[in-house]
């Protein structure tokens, strides 16, 4: 499990802040071992080796830290002060204002549908009006995840790769998906009230 | 004694979820049923949609975290139908 620890914000949420990564967040935390967990990444492109602390830190220098087409930030319990996940904007490009998303919620407590969207939210405003990308692309290995970011967020499909990848003993689709800037902001998806997270009904 | 529209709602979750009927739950949750978690949600949501011949609006995905509150939107929505 995860200690407590203190992270440095990069975007303020209600329930989760998106927080700055380091080697400490390496250090001390399961972050390394998330991707270890079979039910964890079962619709990631992960766990077909071991990973470790070691390649964890490996992976930081070299894709995270300074790495401008790449943007990754911690996902934070800002309650229960836990690193819950990660999110990132992958290949950056700053030519065309396009990049791609990813995300891991580590801590199955926490896997829940008001953490995903806030933590997507808030990077998803931040890649559009602080780093003026027009577009962000995103590839789910699970139909239920592209419904999700479809119905929520003004994605749209863009259609399906068939049997792409090998996963679990077969070849899976892979469900592809487009946000245009003036979809989120259209269809008014940047302003979607995330409810502070505590029983409702 | 539960109506039809709460045995159907119930059967959906625990076809979704894998509850077998003999796991008496009054009060289904994202915090008490194992496999109720976003992905799950999504499944749960879509089925229920299919079931019903509705549609959940934002507020309603994010509002719809336990039985009560689905009962509670789903017979709003299916009265006004």
């Amino acid at each position: 499990m995860s200690e407590k620890m203190k992270f440095n914000v990069f975007i303020k949420g209600k329930n989760v802040d998106l927080v700055v990564l380091d080697e400490e967040a390496v250090e001390k935390t399961e972050w390394y071992n998330w991707f270890n967990d079979e039910e964890n990444t079962e619709y990631m492109q992960q766990h077909y080796y071991p990973n470790t602390r070691a390649k964890q830190l490996a992976f930081y220098k070299s894709e995270i830290e300074n790495n401008p087409k790449k943007l990754q930030v911690g996902i934070f319990h800002n309650e229960d002060k836990v690193l819950i996940g990660v999110i990132s904007l992958n290949n950056i490009d700053y030519l065309h204002r396009n990049c791609s998303t990813g995300t891991i919620i580590g801590i199955k407590k926490y896997r829940k549908v008001i953490y995903f969207l806030e933590a997507y939210k808030l990077l998803i405003k931040h890649a559009f009006e602080q780093l003026n990308m027009n577009k962000l692309s995103e590839g789910a290995l699970s139909k239920d995840i592209a419904d999700l970011l479809i119905k929520t967020l003004g994605f749209k499909s863009e259609g399906v790769r068939r049997k792409e990848l090998y996963k679990n003993g077969e070849y899976i689709d892979v469900h592809l998906m487009g946000l245009l800037k003036e979809d989120f902001y259209n269809h008014g998806c940047d302003k979607i009230e995330i409810p502070p997270d505590k029983p409702m009904g | 004694m539960e109506n039809e529209l709460e045995k159907r709602i119930r059967g959906i979750i625990r076809e979704v979820f894998e509850i077998s009927e003999d796991e008496t739950n009054e009060e289904y949750s994202m915090d008490n049923v194992d496999l109720w978690d976003s992905m799950g949600h999504m499944k749960l949501l879509v089925a229920l949609e299919q079931d019903f011949g509705i549609k959940f609006d934002i507020d309603e995905l994010i509002e719809m975290v336990n039985y009560s509150k689905i009962k509670e939107i789903i017979e709003g929505k299916t009265k006004s139908t």
